[in-house]
């Protein structure tokens, strides 16, 4: 068990910068998720924290012990990879015994661990076969039982689940989850599943083109996203986004974005007041544009025209793409709606969970 | 739409019929072709086996027909007079030591080649590759030269250390080409669960190219037990002489008894055939292995 800590890292290859002044502290027991669109620098995060890949600028910390030159086999992590990397030729009972075996440890103890992990994940019937006998799903769990049998301080995951079916997949989610609590060890994990992300983590990093726009726990990453990046890539639907500008005065401030202006809600249009006639980026939610029909009472409604483009039934939930001027946007609505493709209606926006970003900076305004 | 379909319905049978028609032609025309190669193969070996059981006046009168008397004496005439069992055994062991070597050698510098950055990897690789276009029979005489100078000339090592580097550019560069193909995270993980560079090598990729491994040696391992060239230059004496070497010297200046030839002709390219046919499923796959990537 223990804490880790990226201090200033950064990777070159080349002339590409593929992690830029990486700083993060992550905690003892923590399940921190790397999450960002490919290329985002969050596998390589997460390999230099292994050791398969060093450190160009920077320092990085497991305990308090600096690891930048220590040998990945001594850096006390076990990995799992994306493609599992199960030793073909191999049982799994060897497979998850391989590393045991290289560190000299007991037969007694190898045996204890292999059945304990096996049993833990439910492949107790599999330790004789070869990871080509096994389905994706089973190849998955001996991946990770290899990792867990090392008892390791650090568990580093790299897309574990992205070769799973989408059922398969979020099932595994859950037992992850369930893993971390009761292994009470560090995880560190890379996804590029926003989904994943929020379900998971206890705090999420979100990375951008090498550089970390975002750590927090997954509700204050929904709610209160840092910039644009953040709000637009937490989140499906993603978040709506309009051009906009601050109108009016201190005390009637308006957000007009062209064929619409909103009323902001008072102690919003404090913050916001110093950006008064500026442009920003004004963003919403889904769920927070509401069938007036069926809003939920209490919050602070600002009425928008709208045609509807296209209705999506989720069952639980309708999928409005709407039009208003070019711009097309998504509301999620309540499924007894009577919107239909075609007809103008009118929306409601729920204006105490807007987001306003800066136009130039593309950061939020607080 | 309904109509139309109907309407549509003659047409598309008669274009199914056409396509019936054409698929037949073309796959009777590649039997007609495939028939016709494997008896360009075939016939040579079943006329030396024909050839191996006539009497020496009777292959001279009709060598194209079938054995009137079968002369089963040939084969014992060969394996007595000719020291085949000494041709046999030194056959054997220079194919042995020989592709011993090359899977060792070429392994390691392929694994090298394909997993290592260093400095002239790439010129190195290329000098491999380039070894390939050279035919042997060039370097053959600066070749005689240093193997006299070497002190190994009529060796058994000699000779092997010849083959070895005749064969090293072919086997170094599709070696590095098997390792290529295999995932760069098993190397990894093996190198988190605390494997060393040897280790890694022998237990994990090692392992994982074994039918590529096998495809070459088989390969090699024919080549040599065919090879004549190398073996009657560096290996002529008569207690060294591999089978190709021995088989030769049944012929004589005035007088070669084809029959009892053909006879030792056909125990030397038995084993080969076995072995091949043993193992055909198995090149075609090690050789797709290293053909797909690298």
């Amino acid at each position: 068990m223990a804490s880790v800590t990226y201090e200033h890292v950064t990777k070159r290859f080349g002339d590409v910068v593929a992690v830029n002044d990486l700083n993060i502290e992550i905690a003892d027991k923590e399940f921190l998720v790397f999450v960002g669109p490919s290329g985002c620098g969050k596998t390589t995060s997460l390999r230099l924290l292994a050791g398969l890949e060093e450190v160009t600028e920077g320092n990085i910390y497991i305990g308090d012990r600096l690891v930048n030159d220590v040998a990945p086999k001594d850096r006390d992590i076990a990995m799992v990879f994306q493609s599992y990397a199960l030793y073909p030729h191999m049982s799994v009972y060897d497979n998850m015994a391989f590393g045991l075996k290289l560190r000299k440890t007991p037969k007694a103890e190898i045996e204890r661990r292999v059945r304990e992990a096996a049993a833990m994940l439910g492949i107790e019937n599999l330790l004789d076969r070869k990871p080509k006998q096994l389905s994706g799903g089973q190849r998955q769990r001996v991946a990770l039982g290899r990792a867990i049998v090392r008892e390791p301080a650090v568990f580093l995951m790299d897309e574990p689940l992205s070769n799973l079916d989408a059922k398969l997949r979020v099932q595994t989610r859950a037992e992850l989850s369930k893993l971390h609590q009761r292994l009470e060890t560090t995880f560190i994990y890379v996804t590029h599943d926003q989904m994943e992300a929020m379900t998971m983590g206890t705090r999420i990093a979100v990375l951008r083109d090498g550089i970390l726009q975002q750590v927090d726990t997954p509700q204050n990453l929904y709610q209160r996203p840092d910039n644009v990046f953040v709000a637009g890539f937490i989140g499906s639907p993603a978040m709506n986004f309009f051009d906009a500008t601050l109108v009016g005065t201190h005390d009637e401030m308006y957000i007009d974005g062209g064929t619409f202006r909103v009323k902001v809600p008072p102690e919003r249009a404090k913050v916001l007041a110093p950006h008064l006639g500026k442009e920003v980026i004004f963003g919403i939610r889904p769920e927070d544009i509401h069938d007036p029909q069926y809003s939920p009472p209490g919050i602070t409604a600002a009425p928008v025209e709208a045609r509807v483009d296209v209705t999506e039934l989720m069952g639980n939930e309708v999928f409005l793409y709407l039009v208003t001027g070019n711009k097309t946007f998504i509301a999620r609505v309540d499924p007894r709606t009577s919107a239909k493709v075609g007809n103008d209606v009118t929306v409601h926006f729920n204006m105490d969970n807007i987001h306003v970003f800066d136009r130039q900076t593309e950061r939020a305004i607080r | 739409m309904s109509l139309q379909t109907a309407r549509s319905m003659p047409v598309a049978r008669s274009r199914k019929r056409i396509s019936r028609a054409a698929r037949l032609t073309s796959s009777g025309l590649a039997y007609a072709v495939l028939i016709a190669l494997s008896f360009l193969a075939i016939a040579p070996i079943v006329w030396m086996l024909m050839s191996s059981l006539k009497g020496y006046s009777e292959f001279k009168l009709n060598p194209w027909l079938w054995p009137r008397e079968w002369q089963w004496g040939n084969y014992t005439r060969v394996w007595k007079n000719a020291d085949f069992g000494l041709y046999f055994t030194n056959s054997l062991i220079m194919v042995t030591g020989s592709v011993s070597l090359m899977v060792i050698v070429g392994s390691m510098a392929g694994y090298a080649l394909a997993r290592y950055q260093f400095k002239g990897r790439e010129s190195l690789l290329y000098y491999f590759i380039a070894g390939q276009i050279v035919p042997g029979q060039v370097v053959l005489v600066p070749l005689f030269i240093l193997i006299r100078f070497l002190g190994m000339l009529n060796t058994r090592h000699g000779l092997m250390l010849v083959y070895l580097a005749a064969a090293m550019p072919f086997v170094v560069f599709m070696m590095q080409g098997f390792f290529r193909s295999i995932p760069k995270e098993l190397e990894e993980a093996a190198r988190i669960d605390g494997a060393s560079e040897l280790r890694i090598f022998w237990q994990i990729m090692l392992p994982l190219v074994r039918p590529g491994i096998g495809t070459l040696a088989i390969f090699q391992g024919m080549w040599i037990w065919n090879e004549f060239l190398f073996a009657l230059l560096f290996a002529n004496k008569p207690e060294l002489r591999t089978l190709p070497i021995g088989i030769f010297s049944v012929i004589g200046q005035y007088f070669t008894d084809y029959p009892v030839y053909f006879a030792g002709l056909s125990v030397a390219t038995l084993p080969v055939v076995v072995l091949y046919v043993l193992s055909s499923k198995y090149l075609v796959r090690g050789g797709l292995a290293g053909a797909v990537k690298g």
